[in-house]
């Protein structure tokens, strides 16, 4: 089950917050909380992002979306992406290529420009490949960027969303640009 | 002040000591791309609220950025052509090039309150207190976007970000190299034309030259002096970016505009004015291993010459702005901090006695705390300290000795910002600012005589500081696929200005009449804006917008009557609405924008008495309709009609303003 962004000191925001938000008029929108679910503007929010490494990548990119083959929830995920990829799969100048990859198997993968991580994958086996492959890790996940080794966690509903872990992006030896990290939400 | 200055000393290193042993992490310089961050978040970015890089709606200010796409759809070809249906702002026209632009009310002919920045480069003129919008270094096809700060910003900026802020973005040239060219033609024998080409881009640098020009003929009116006058600004300009490493990129700039024209000045009525003006700058980003570095290096050069009474006045007016910023980001918190100097000069025998100026040395900071993903807290201050100066013969008139002397001021400023969101509906801002107007050159000690009448400033005037309280409220409508804004403000402003020329008469002992800049009462002003824009994937666009603006002068009536420069509560219409729908079909693009605003007051100098006369200006509704057509990939017709509602229509005290049609042609190879 994923876990969204602003859950997270979502009680001491509400014991400060919703007062005044009450006084305003304001009240929580019916469904606020959304899970984040794969769908095109998840997979250009990708491509766009992998435009603003410190050596953006441009043209065609392999993107291994990395899944679970023990977790149904991460099998259905990784089916929904790969669905969405043949017929829309280019943003900022990137072409997405997507190669599904079991965990299993990514440490044998000897060339991708980019991983998806789907839920339920091993942080380890991941974080494994990671250190060999010293590419970007994307994930709809945010625990997979909190606890795992994955480093920038996207949504694209209600608004577009991206949480950033410098720590796990170091490790790969993966680098964004200046800007990119202002705009973002760090870790 | 001694220990001001100490403190601005120790904060100077010690500050950036502390910072330097924060867990920063190394990163690379790469300039803004505006348009790439815009399709990434959905929405447009900006680095002029706080000095960071944000989404438009985590910014700690109330903005509005008009994108590039919105400036072509508009039809319009100068920059207050575009702020003339923006909410919140009041774009007065004297003139086909003769435009004051205010913010939330406080107008004036000249507005002296808002700061108008070229790529954060100052344009504002200090010297008189005012923006000549013809001479803005920059061609409409250059804009990346305009961003439009309402509120004060001081803590950024500095003086005179008192009703807000406006700064012109150009496109990069090593990210978005541009080869345009428009031409345009129409009723008051307007020809327009810009170009706009680049060379070098993909070669790790970049070089973009763009030139304008514009000239037409007056608007025709009762004001017999400029009937048929033919008003006409021009401007060249060079702008080489080069990225000489991965984390060092350097800008350099330099321009010559031009403009002449009759200009409604303060003193109720118009005068003849050429500015002749050229800016050089250098700027230099780099990606340090303790944050984003920038140098920036700037000056400009005005040369004035203004008729008043039939009398030709010269000076030339000159500023250099040095600013050393550095940025940083670690984890939740971000943080800048900026030493800014300045040196302003004016230099002239016949109206400021020899030279006038001031030096102003100033340091910032400012910190950004992600307290929790939904709750973000931004604290900015800035303390300005400034010498004025006057070198050459003391000018000094019965009863009142010497009016222009050294004098020392110190004024801080502050902004506060709480951003709260609730859920991931609904956008909340609590802000808090405070800002100061400061005194013009001419305020300060502008020396003329003009027998029998003197002109004067003096040095002894004090800034006018306006603290900002307000709350906005920004919630997406998904079913009417738009956005809703609900702001509120109260704001209190302590001391206003009247400038010389719009401050009354005074009659000394030996019988000449004194016209002397002097500071005025109190003003406060409430006000709020209801706006909703949108659009649906079929291309139609809509946006409505609603602004209150109500202003109460503390001053006394005798005050407000012998300076109308300064009764703002008369001169600021109180309600404004603004409507807009668009439609964009294969090649076919319309647009139809109409504003609708209260009755205001504007003011006349009497030719034979000499006393400012009130003008009522009735309220009025004008509309614009834009219509363009893509004939082929790199060529689009345009037909733009101003004010198609009414022939003739008076907006101001000066001339009423006329229908307007041009046809234009738009190359973009």
């Amino acid at each position: 089950m994923s876990i969204w962004f602003w859950q997270k000191g979502s009680r001491l925001v509400g014991m400060i917050v919703m007062p005044l938000a009450i006084l305003s008029g304001v009240g929580p929108a019916a469904g606020a909380e959304q899970q984040a679910v794969p769908d095109l503007q998840s997979l250009q929010i990708v491509a766009r992002v992998l435009g603003f490494q410190t050596k953006p990548v441009t043209g065609t990119v392999t993107l291994a979306v990395v899944f679970n083959p023990r977790d149904s929830r991460s099998v259905k995920e990784m089916t929904s992406f790969l669905s969405l990829i043949p017929t829309h799969t280019s943003a900022g100048g990137v072409t997405l290529q997507a190669r599904a990859a079991s965990q299993y198997d990514l440490a044998r993968f000897d060339h991708v420009d980019a991983v998806l991580s789907m839920e339920g994958v091993d942080s380890k086996l991941l974080q494994a490949a990671l250190l060999r492959l010293h590419v970007p890790c994307l994930t709809l996940n945010l625990s997979q960027i909190e606890h795992g080794a994955c480093m920038v966690a996207i949504r694209s509903a209600p608004t577009a969303g991206i949480v950033f872990n410098q720590a796990n992006a170091d490790a790969a030896g993966v680098h964004f640009a200046t800007a990119f990290r202002m705009m973002v939400q760090e870790l | 002040m001694t220990v001001l200055r100490v403190a601005g000393s120790v904060g100077l290193f010690v500050v950036p000591a502390v910072i330097w042993l924060l867990p920063v992490r190394s990163a690379w310089a790469q300039s803004i791309d505006y348009d790439s961050y815009e399709k990434l978040f959905g929405e447009s970015v900006t680095a002029s609220a706080t000095g960071k890089p944000q989404r438009l709606s985590e910014t700690p200010v109330e903005m509005d950025i008009i994108t590039a796409d919105q400036i072509a759809r508009s039809g319009a070809r100068t920059l207050p052509d575009i702020l003339s249906y923006v909410s919140g702002v009041n774009v007065r026209r004297y003139g086909m090039q003769d435009t004051s632009v205010s913010i939330r009310g406080d107008d004036g002919a000249l507005n002296r309150r808002v700061l108008v920045l070229l790529d954060g480069q100052q344009v504002y003129e200090d010297g008189y207190g005012l923006t000549v919008w013809p001479t803005i270094p920059v061609a409409i096809d250059e804009i990346q976007q305009i961003e439009v700060i309402k509120g004060p910003n001081a803590a950024l900026y500095g003086f005179n970000a008192v009703s807000g802020v406006i700064n012109i973005i150009t496109r990069d040239p090593l990210l978005h190299p541009q080869n345009t060219a428009t031409v345009q033609a129409g009723t008051q024998n307007q020809t327009y034309g810009d170009v706009v080409g680049t060379v070098g881009h993909g070669k790790g640098w970049a070089v973009r030259l763009a030139a304008e020009g514009n000239r037409s003929t007056e608007f025709d009116g009762d004001a017999a002096d400029i009937v048929r006058q033919q008003p006409h600004s021009g401007m060249v300009s060079v702008d080489g970016r080069f990225k000489i490493s991965p984390s060092l990129e350097w800008d350099v700039f330099g321009a010559l505009s031009s403009l002449d024209s009759a200009y409604y000045v303060d003193l109720g009525g118009y005068a003849q004015v050429a500015f002749r003006t050229n800016s050089v700058r250098s700027r230099i980003g780099y990606d340090s291993p303790v944050g984003m570095f920038h140098l920036d290096v700037y000056r400009n050069e005005e040369r004035v010459n203004i008729n008043i009474y039939g009398v030709d006045r010269n000076w030339r007016e000159d500023f250099t702005v040095v600013n050393a910023s550095d940025l940083i980001k670690t984890g939740a918190h971000a943080f800048r901090i900026a030493d800014e100097y300045r040196t302003t000069d004016a230099a002239s025998l016949e109206a400021f006695r020899g030279h006038l100026g001031y030096q102003d040395g100033a340091g910032s900071g400012m910190w950004e705390w992600s307290i929790t993903p939904r709750m973000q807290l931004t604290n900015a201050v800035r303390v300005d300290t400034l010498f004025l100066n006057h070198i050459g013969p003391s000018f000094t008139f019965p009863g009142f000795g010497t009016p222009v002397h050294a004098t020392h001021l110190i004024e801080p400023s502050f902004n506060t910002g709480l951003i709260l969101r609730p859920d991931d509906m609904d956008t909340l801002r609590f802000t808090v600012g405070r800002a100061a107007e400061l005194p013009s050159l001419v305020d300060f000690g502008l020396a003329l005589t003009y027998q029998p009448v003197v002109v004067s400033g003096q040095s002894s005037l004090t800034p006018s500081v306006a603290t900002n309280y307000e709350m906005d409220w920004d919630r997406p409508l998904p079913r009417l696929l738009s956005t809703l804004r609900l702001s509120a403000f109260a704001q209190h402003t302590q001391s206003t200005i009247g400038p010389p020329f719009g401050s009354g008469f005074t009659l000394l002992p030996n019988g000449q009449i004194l016209l002397l800049a002097r500071n005025a009462g109190n003003s406060d002003e409430a006000g709020g804006e209801v706006a909703i824009k949108g659009q649906n994937p079929g291309g139609l666009r809509w946006n409505f917008s609603y602004v209150l603006a109500a202003v109460a002068d503390r001053s006394s009536q005798t005050v407000l009557a012998s300076i109308p420069s300064v009764n703002y509560q008369r001169q600021t219409p109180v309600n404004a609405v603004i409507a807009g729908l668009g439609y964009q079909w294969r090649s076919l693009d319309v647009d139809l924008q109409a504003r609708w605003q209260s009755h205001y007051q504007d003011y006349r100098r009497d030719g034979d008495s000499l006393l400012a006369e009130p003008v009522t200006v009735a309220n009025y509704l004008t509309m614009r309709l834009h219509v363009a057509y893509l004939l082929t990939r790199t060529l689009t017709v345009s037909l733009t009609a101003d004010q198609f509602n009414r022939q003739q229509m008076p907006t101001t005290a000066g001339v009423p303003t006329g229908r307007q049609i041009v046809g234009g042609l738009h190359a973009a190879f």
